[in-house]
């Protein structure tokens, strides 16, 4: 019993002082728009992505570990946006066939990949490097931030004996548990922001 | 005419290859011997080129410093001495970098036991560098040493590269007082560093956020996330350790 209400507390606790998640609108390589509220009571991760960068390829090209992780999540419900915050003409922007090339050799299959060439999602995110990542719950709150796992590198060997953040906080979510490391260091590359 | 285009591709894809080194690296051994338990400094030099930059131990908000890996059974690197880093600011994002030549000192250990006679002292160094672009590079540097269980006579003379190289590192404080509360930092500063303009970089996590203040006395600052109150008070070039 004690268990119980010592949980209920935590969750309640983790629910109330959950900040609820900047809203955003960008378009996807489609011209489709996406908007934050398109996504009401799904589980949203955004992937702030940047191709070229060492760390991004350590988890894609060299490993497959996102989008594996895009596609265990993506069929439990989950919605994967991938969002590009590199301004036009600097590393990460690619123009449409490129970008169609590289997500093929890659196996990147997010929900979507969304174009933010003025980084204005990025910056009301925070989002400092690539990969960053943030998790949105059902509620619209903001419920993690940080890096894809523990082990800052470039090096595919150290994922398997990293802390993996973002598969942890989403299988607690989707077990309806609260998440309980909700911001950890991100590593990466710097985002390309437009000055 | 297919074995010039042969040769073309052949010279471009080289000249290419070389345009794309972004870092080179040396090992330079001021002596070139060592006894059996000795330690002897070391230099790798390294030269960035030019526009491009590489990373502190503490990179800062992105980046990654350089990872040493050495090969090698007969010694151990007891410590890397890094130089002072500078403060760099790209779109917001800041980070603690180095740019050009940087030198840093090794600290090499000859196990007892080893034999005299040659030594190899090797390492694969792994650089992220950066621009607009990052990209990564792994460089290998060697040199040998001899192992020479005879004590000899050497002069007091310091190698002119170990000396800049030693110039290049932070100095060690005495008696600056300092004060943390969470986030918030406060250093009293000595005469010398008054009216100076100054930059903390933390050893491990955190950077410093654009608010800080300075008095003369005194240099305020917070950090972006939970740090140690321990790194380096940077100013023009030359740096100050703050240790525990």
């Amino acid at each position: 019993m004690k268990k119980l209400l010592y949980l209920l507390a935590f969750g309640l606790t983790t629910t109330l002082f959950a900040a609820p998640a900047p809203s955003f609108e960008l378009i996807d390589t489609e011209g489709k728009t996406h908007k934050s509220s398109d996504y009401k009571d799904k589980i949203i991760v955004l992937e702030f992505i940047n191709y070229a960068c060492p760390f991004v390829k350590k988890h894609y090209n060299a490993s497959d570990n996102i989008p594996n992780l895009q596609k265990t999540y993506k069929d439990k419900g989950v919605i994967w946006l991938s969002v590009c915050s590199s301004a036009k003409g600097k590393q990460g922007s690619y123009p449409l066939s490129e970008l169609k090339k590289i997500q093929t050799k890659n196996g990147a299959s997010p929900s979507a990949y969304l174009l933010d060439e003025d980084g204005s999602v990025g910056k009301a995110y925070g989002a400092r490097v690539t990969p960053h990542i943030f998790i949105i719950d059902k509620s619209g709150n903001l419920v993690y931030q940080g890096g894809i796992d523990s082990k800052k590198s470039t090096k595919a060997s150290d994922i398997e004996s990293a802390e993996p953040y973002v598969k942890n906080a989403l299988d607690e979510l989707i077990q309806g548990k609260p998440v309980s490391k909700t911001k950890t260091k991100a590593y990466g590359c710097g985002v390309k922001y437009a000055k | 005419m297919r074995l010039l285009i042969l040769v073309t591709l052949l010279f471009l894809s080289s000249f290419s290859a070389i345009a794309e080194k972004l870092v080179d690296a040396e090992l330079i051994l001021p002596r070139n011997y060592a006894h059996p338990g000795q330690i002897r400094q070391i230099i790798i030099k390294v030269n960035v080129k030019k526009d491009w930059h590489i990373y502190w131990k503490n990179p800062g908000e992105s980046g990654l410093a350089p990872d040493f890996t050495w090969h090698g059974d007969q010694y151990e690197i007891k410590k890397i001495h890094w130089p002072t880093p500078s403060y760099y600011e790209n779109a917001g994002i800041i980070n603690n970098i180095y740019k050009g030549e940087v030198l840093f000192i090794a600290d090499l250990y000859i196990k007892p036991g080893t034999k005299d006679g040659k030594i190899d002292i090797k390492a694969d160094i792994d650089f992220l560098s950066c621009r607009e672009a990052c990209i990564m590079q792994s460089v290998k540097i060697s040199e040998s040493i001899m192992v020479d269980s005879n004590n000899r006579i050497e002069t007091m003379q310091i190698h002119p590269l170990l000396s800049k190289a030693m110039d290049l590192l932070p100095r060690d404080t005495s008696n600056i007082s300092k004060k943390q509360v969470e986030n918030k930092f406060t250093l009293d500063l000595p005469k010398n560093l008054y009216n100076k303009s100054l930059y903390f970089a933390f050893d491990e996590d955190g950077i410093v956020m654009k608010k800080s203040s300075q008095s003369v006395t005194k240099f305020i600052f917070e950090s972006n996330e939970k740090s140690e109150f321990t790194g380096l008070i940077i100013s023009e070039g030359q740096s100050w350790r703050i240790s525990d």
